[in-house]
């Protein structure tokens, strides 16, 4: 653990750069979005929900940023002489902070706008962390292939995302009211533990896919 | 200090790249390995430091094995010739502290010292250097990383007449100043043949010469400069093996010293003591089976 947290100290500068240079695009296109409807004043609550936008995004890009930087990760981490396993506990790490300041982000976006509904944070929780460690597993997988195939494959679920982020709904967050839609589907049927051990299971299997392809990283021949 | 490689055999898409390779330091010395290009020698190299995985063979480091063990990676640093290894945004500095985060006891004094002589500006982008000023870089960090075996896989890419002194007076220094394993991985053969005391030299997928010193590689290979005819009837069928050069009516040849036992050689050839890197050569042209 000692280990993982010292090249984590090493690699989180990347990604905290990553953090405010995503930051600071969102902010631009905020402004831009205000000076363009005249500065017209808003409520508070909308204005709680914008900040936590903005960070939910940059803290969204880091995480994705984490994904296409797995073999930079990598080779750094050889370089300062750490092993696979230490990478794979500093990428576990990374991904959990970033996965729970982002489903707080985006409880705290529901406790604004839909209040009473924190009691399915544990739901949300589940299914955040599902979703991370799923791309984890996938990135994994592909940085075992060549960069172009890793690259075109990483590309293309990112263009769906970014699909996903801007044509659906503008507000990231804006997402968990339909993800609290489908827990509260779950919980009517009253299947709380098939969701959680299906979850568990799920992140069980995926965190052992991408342990196990995360062992078999090796330098790429030029 | 002991590092020992057992039978390692590494292939890629099942094409062969090194077989049973196996060797040990264990003392303080300077090595060479040497080997042709594309013989594997940075293949080696990687395999030895974990980053490049192999299915035979082990690679110990005081009988523990390298692979995925923290312990034993922390003792070995390897520098390499690849630019991608940093993010690229890094200032020197940065990398100084990335150096001091991993290995702990990083000397920043000489670091200071080393970057004035190579003329680096630390707080510069490690990405806006030159590939000779990279390279620079590169070896400050090998020289003041708190490493017991020092691997340098092309030390010199890129570094102009002046700054590659530069090096080979620094390796001497922190050599005499801290004794440690360093591992030479260099073309540039006559350069380091003063500085190395040991040669491993790698040839067709496997070792040739296995820590042999300097003076008894160069004894392995004896240069002949006779009349063609005299030199043709002494080495007989092997003669066609060796590209000789014509000097006048007489004729230039490096052979193995090993052809030339038994054997008496006539006056009119005389016999000359060759360079390492003509050794060099000669062990490893593939005519000379």
């Amino acid at each position: 653990m000692k280990k993982s947290i010292e090249l984590l100290k090493c690699t989180c500068r990347n990604r905290i750069r990553q953090i405010l240079i995503s930051t600071s695009i969102f902010i631009i296109f905020i402004t831009l979005g205000y000076i363009i409807n005249g500065f017209k004043s808003t409520n508070i609550k909308l204005l709680i929900n914008g900040i936590t936008c903005i960070i939910s995004f940059a803290l969204i890009m880091a995480l994705i940023y984490g994904y296409f930087t797995q073999y930079k990760d990598y080779r750094i981490a050889m370089q300062l002489g750490f092993s696979r396993k230490t990478l794979w506990w500093s990428k576990f790490i990374e991904l959990t902070i970033l996965t729970a300041l982002i489903t707080i982000i985006g409880i705290i976006n529901l406790h604004v706008g839909y209040r009473g509904i924190l009691i399915l944070t544990s739901m949300i929780v589940c299914m955040n962390f599902s979703i991370t460690i799923t791309f984890f597993a996938l990135s994994s997988f592909l940085v075992l292939f060549p960069r172009w195939l890793g690259k075109t494959v990483m590309m293309t679920i990112l263009s769906f995302i970014i699909y996903f982020i801007t044509y659906e709904t503008i507000n990231i967050t804006y997402q968990y009211p339909k993800l609290v839609h489908f827990i509260q589907k779950v919980l009517s049927l009253n299947m709380y533990f098939s969701f959680y051990a299906v979850c568990i299971i799920w992140i069980t299997l995926m965190l052992i896919i991408s342990y196990r392809f995360m062992n078999l990283i090796q330098i790429r021949r030029n | 200090m002991k590092l020992t490689v057992n039978n390692l055999t590494k292939t890629f898409k099942h094409e062969s790249i090194l077989e049973n390779i196996s060797f040990e330091l264990t003392s303080p010395k300077i090595y060479g390995l040497l080997g042709r290009n594309g013989v594997g020698k940075s293949t080696l190299l990687n395999c030895i430091c974990d980053r490049l995985l192999f299915k035979q063979g082990k690679v110990l480091l005081n009988e523990k094995t390298i692979h995925n063990n923290n312990e034993q990676l922390k003792q070995i640093y390897l520098m390499n010739d690849n630019s991608e290894t940093y993010y690229g945004w890094e200032t020197v500095s940065d990398l100084y502290k990335y150096t001091d985060i991993a290995y702990g006891n990083f000397n920043y004094k000489n670091a200071h010292e080393l970057a004035n002589k190579f003329g680096i500006e630390e707080r510069q982008k490690f990405k806006h250097l030159s590939t000779g000023l990279q390279t620079a870089v590169k070896l400050i960090l090998a020289f003041c990383v708190n490493a017991k075996i020092i691997f340098l896989d092309e030390p010199t890419l890129g570094l102009d007449a002046y700054l590659r002194d530069v090096f080979y007076q620094e390796l001497i220094k922190t050599y005499n100043e801290n004794p440690r394993i360093f591992v030479l991985s260099t073309h540039l053969i006559n350069e380091v043949q003063n500085l190395i005391e040991d040669v491993i030299i790698l040839n067709n997928k496997k070792i040739v010469l296995n820590k042999t010193s300097v003076e008894n590689t160069c004894q392995l290979v004896t240069q002949l400069q006779g009349k063609r005819e005299d030199i043709k009837n002494l080495l007989g069928e092997k003669f066609s093996s060796y590209d000789a050069i014509t000097v006048g009516k007489q004729i230039i040849i490096n052979v193995k010293t090993e052809l030339l036992q038994k054997k008496n050689i006539p006056t009119t050839i005389t016999k000359h003591p060759v360079d390492l890197q003509t050794a060099f050569i000669t062990l490893t042209n593939k005519g000379n089976k």
